[in-house]
């Protein structure tokens, strides 16, 4: 996400780990809550939540592309394939059943919850704060250097895979016709990337090893983020909300 | 102090750095398959490499990240972390008792680590996902159903080919890399003398 709509939107604005509670909390509602209009409002709501931090564009694209193929695909299947007594409607060798449909609902509508909760969350929140964000919970320097060197080395070797690529067309392989031809791109583009890579990290290590990577002590961040009162307060709002929505459930 | 040693061994700074390297393998490689319309999965070519060079446990760890990763874009990526752990921890245990050094022990090790994809992608596929996969592969699993056949047998017949051919040919791009990489950074990784050994026969 771009660093302007965290600082002006006021929900995108909150500390990365508050917005996480909220997504796993209302992901875990989503769960537990019975029936499938139930489940519908709360897909409803995690919408109105993209829509107020401001990200609703990004989030209906990835939603759509992810989690919606899988609700079509997964509707489908359960409403032909499974076994089930109350016959909708039937054409040629195919006979859709409620109970199929009804399961598929259910199971769609939780998928929406929970990977919408996600798509959320990553919408609004840098990875950069959230792997900071961890950091000081515990997490160990080398694992979050590990995931931010991956999200930075990802569109750097796409980037060259694409250069590898047409250089090899250059050169006159053949990247375009049959299945055969198409496959046989696949190894001189990728053995030059991986090559080239690995070489890299040899010297990453000296420059990492130079700036004292393997020292045990604790520390610092040129970047830096803080837990402000507001963030606590939405996280114990977030933990008593969870709490008795769990109280209602277990009650009704 | 040996336990220590040990954390350092599997952990070095060679593989910390392996890791992001193989990650963007498996992400960039799934990219590339897409783009040449390549219909077989090759988004475990790094998770393969590492277990070869760095053995399982940081293997396991490529895998799990890789998922974890593209999750950021696509949640449906993430319970099949589950998945690639388990190839992580095969290809480094098939590394570990030589079985990525010849033509038909990668041969069998593909097929191992095809068998291991589809007995841990089978049930999230079907338990988490009622059967569906978003890809392809799901409108064959469909067809198969269509004409009676169980949801989970539909699933396992769909998976055991495309994961064979699809950890087949990683097994053998993983070897390749690994043929052509330079002896000097093959020996700073914990099973790359075997490659070494394994190049002067």
């Amino acid at each position: 996400m771009t660093e302007s709509v965290q600082k002006t939107n006021k929900i995108a604005a909150l500390y990365p780990l508050t917005k996480f509670y909220i997504a796993i909390a209302i992901a875990a509602t989503a769960v537990i809550l019975p029936g499938i209009k139930l489940k519908a409002i709360c897909f409803v709501a995690v919408n109105i939540l993209s829509a107020a931090s401001g990200v609703y564009g990004v989030f209906l694209r990835r939603v759509k592309n992810s989690v919606g193929v899988l609700f079509i695909i997964l509707v489908i299947i359960q409403t032909f394939f499974t076994a089930g007594d109350t016959v909708l409607f039937s054409f040629w060798i195919f006979t859709a059943k409620l109970e199929g449909l009804l399961f598929a609902l259910k199971l769609g509508f939780i998928l929406a919850n929970v990977g919408g909760c996600l798509i959320w969350f990553f919408a609004v929140t840098t990875e950069k704060d959230f792997v900071l964000a961890l950091e000081k919970k515990g997490l160990s320097s080398k694992a979050s250097y590990v995931v931010l060197s991956t999200l930075q080395m990802v569109p750097v070797l796409k980037k060259r895979s694409e250069v590898i690529m047409n250089a090899q067309r250059a050169r006159g392989v053949e990247t375009e016709g049959n299945l055969l031809v198409r496959a046989k791109v696949f190894v001189p583009t990728l053995v030059p990337l991986v090559l080239s890579a690995i070489q890299g990290t040899e010297e990453r290590a000296l420059t990492l090893e130079a700036r004292g990577f393997s020292v045990e002590t604790k520390s610092t961040h040129l970047y830096d983020i803080e837990e402000r009162s507001v963030d606590k307060i939405m996280t114990a709002v977030t933990a008593v909300l969870f709490v008795l929505i769990v109280i209602g459930r277990i009650l009704l | 102090m040996a336990a220590k040693n040990r954390g350092k061994e599997t952990f070095s700074i060679m593989v910390i750095l392996l890791i992001p390297v193989a990650i963007a393998i498996n992400i960039v490689g799934g990219q590339m398959t897409s783009i040449l319309k390549i219909p077989v999965d090759l988004d475990m070519i790094g998770v393969i490499l590492v277990g070869a060079l760095a053995g399982p446990i940081p293997a396991a760890v490529t895998g799990v990240l890789t998922n974890l990763i593209n999750g950021i874009m696509d949640p449906s990526w993430i319970p099949y972390a589950f998945t690639s752990f388990f190839i992580g921890v095969s290809a480094g245990l098939l590394s570990k008792y030589n079985m990525l050094t010849k033509v038909w022990k990668l041969a069998v090790s593909g097929i191992i680590i095809a068998l291991v994809a589809t007995i841990t992608a089978t049930p999230i596929t079907v338990f988490f996902f009622g059967g569906s996969t978003g890809g392809g592969g799901s409108m064959i699993a469909a067809g198969l159903m269509a004409t009676g056949v169980q949801i989970v047998q539909a699933v396992f017949s769909v998976y055991i080919v495309t994961e064979s051919i699809g950890k087949l040919i990683s097994v053998f791009v993983a070897y390749f890399i690994i043929k052509v990489l330079p002896e000097r950074t093959l020996v700073k990784y914990r099973f790359g003398e075997k490659f070494i050994k394994a190049k002067e026969k």
